[in-house]
């Protein structure tokens, strides 16, 4: 039997959400020395040098990190170098499908 | 229910060892990681995988996937369990998965190798066990136009949901989702307690919805920011012009001014996607030659060679 539910218990996670490395810790259920490491090597970046608060995007940059990690076997220094890589292909993928535009024009 | 061929599944023929199955898995997992591939149906194949790993790395498992193997047969084929037959391996531990993972396998997975899946231990139990329910993932596309002014959807999804015998099975649940304005690709919506069930006393999980804005035929989207190729005439590029461009909003008036350049870009700020901050709109010039199909077009091409001294190749090097 199908339900059908109209439900007003929406959250968008967007560029204004910030999180502490506490409700990372809890989000992504890390301990807190692998969280340490992880901004350590940059995968990732506080909203400032004197904050501790991470945006929407680097919650998500953590979540690719963990699953690279747990599915991949890949350690710390090997994950930001993928995040970067993976960064760039999308990049210059952008850039790619915006030329093929300009040349189709 | 399909009978499933892990061997296949992981390129393997059926002699393989321990460390063949290890270095199997590295290149497929590599291969097909939603986050790493964008084939089509990668995650697909990657919860194949990671089901099938599961079952032949553990020698118990495989011993048992193999017995039943040589029972039912080919991939693909419908598997009933053997009359009698009772799993005698270890059953499905669930600290060896994440909690993220146990919903994700097969309908066979489950039957052959969950019967003492958490719930069903729960169950068991004198003292009171809580688990939250897992929270799930999904994904929803929409056209541009949508992003810019939102829309109401209604989703058709499979939600998992314990069965009164304890095992976990699927359930087909409409829902209807309201997309706000502004959303970009790969934002996320999550709707709280409609992810999996949860266990004993404990929340119901959540439902995470990953948005894909669609390409659009007019705009190159980049985040918040969209960007509008323009053509001009070369005399309007030369002398400017005022035109009226479309945005996501609907058209504006622009003034090009004087001397216009290919590849410049003109930033409309605010007229990208709605949110704090807006994106913008970036128009891109660029100037679309006409063809000479006139005597008199020619000339005036001609008179144009005459009154400048105009070299484009300057800095390339190249000589009449």
């Amino acid at each position: 039997m199908n339900s059908h539910d109209r439900h007003n218990a929406i959250d968008i996670q967007g560029e204004d959400q910030s999180y502490s490395l506490s409700e990372l810790q809890e989000i992504c259920r890390l301990e807190q020395h692998r969280i340490i490491e992880l901004i350590e090597y940059e995968v990732i970046v506080a909203e400032s040098e004197d904050s501790n608060r991470f945006s929407y995007v680097q919650l998500n940059r953590l979540k690719t990190a963990c699953r690279l990690q747990r599915d991949l076997e890949i350690n710390t220094p090997g994950v930001a170098l993928a995040l970067d890589l993976l960064d760039t292909i999308e990049q210059l993928k952008n850039d790619i499908g915006l030329l093929r535009r300009i040349h189709d024009s | 229910m399909k009978f499933i061929d892990y061997y296949k599944i992981m390129e393997l023929d059926e002699s393989a060892v321990a460390d063949e199955i290890k270095r199997s898995y590295r290149k497929l997992a590599r291969k097909y990681h939603p986050d790493v591939s964008k084939e089509a149906n990668s995650e697909e194949r990657f919860k194949e995988v990671g089901e099938a790993y599961q079952v032949l790395k553990d020698p118990d498992r495989r011993r048992e996937y193999d017995e039943l193997r040589k029972y039912s047969g080919s991939a693909g084929a419908e598997f009933t369990p053997p009359p009698g037959w009772q799993p005698h391996a270890s059953g499905f531990d669930p600290g060896q998965y994440s909690s993220a993972d146990e919903a994700d396998f097969s309908d066979f997975f489950e039957q052959i190798f969950a019967n003492h899946s958490a719930h069903h231990r729960a169950s068991n139990q004198q003292t009171e066990f809580s688990v939250r329910g897992q929270d799930l993932n999904t994904h929803f596309s929409l056209s541009l136009r949508d992003a810019y002014v939102g829309t109401t959807v209604t989703l058709k999804l499979l939600i998992p949901e314990y069965a009164p015998d304890g095992s976990l099975r699927q359930k087909e649940k409409s829902l209807q989702v309201r997309i706000p304005s502004g959303v970009v690709n790969g934002q996320k919506i999550r709707l709280r307690g409609q992810g999996g069930p949860a266990i004993g006393s404990a929340n119901p999980g959540d439902l995470y919805i990953e948005i894909a804005v669609q390409e659009d035929e007019q705009f190159h989207l980049d985040g918040k920011n969209v960007t509008y190729l323009l053509p001009l005439a070369p005399w309007e590029a030369a002398l400017g012009v005022k035109l009226q461009v479309p945005t996501l909003g609907g058209p504006i008036n622009l003034t090009i001014p004087p001397n216009a350049k290919a590849g410049q870009k003109l930033r409309l700020k605010g007229r990208g996607l709605p949110g704090k901050p807006s994106g913008s709109q970036f128009v891109v010039l660029s100037i679309a030659l006409p063809e000479v199909k006139n005597d008199e077009q020619r000339e005036a091409y001609e008179a144009l060679s005459r009154l400048w001294t105009f070299n484009p190749r300057e800095k390339s090097g190249a000589k009449i």
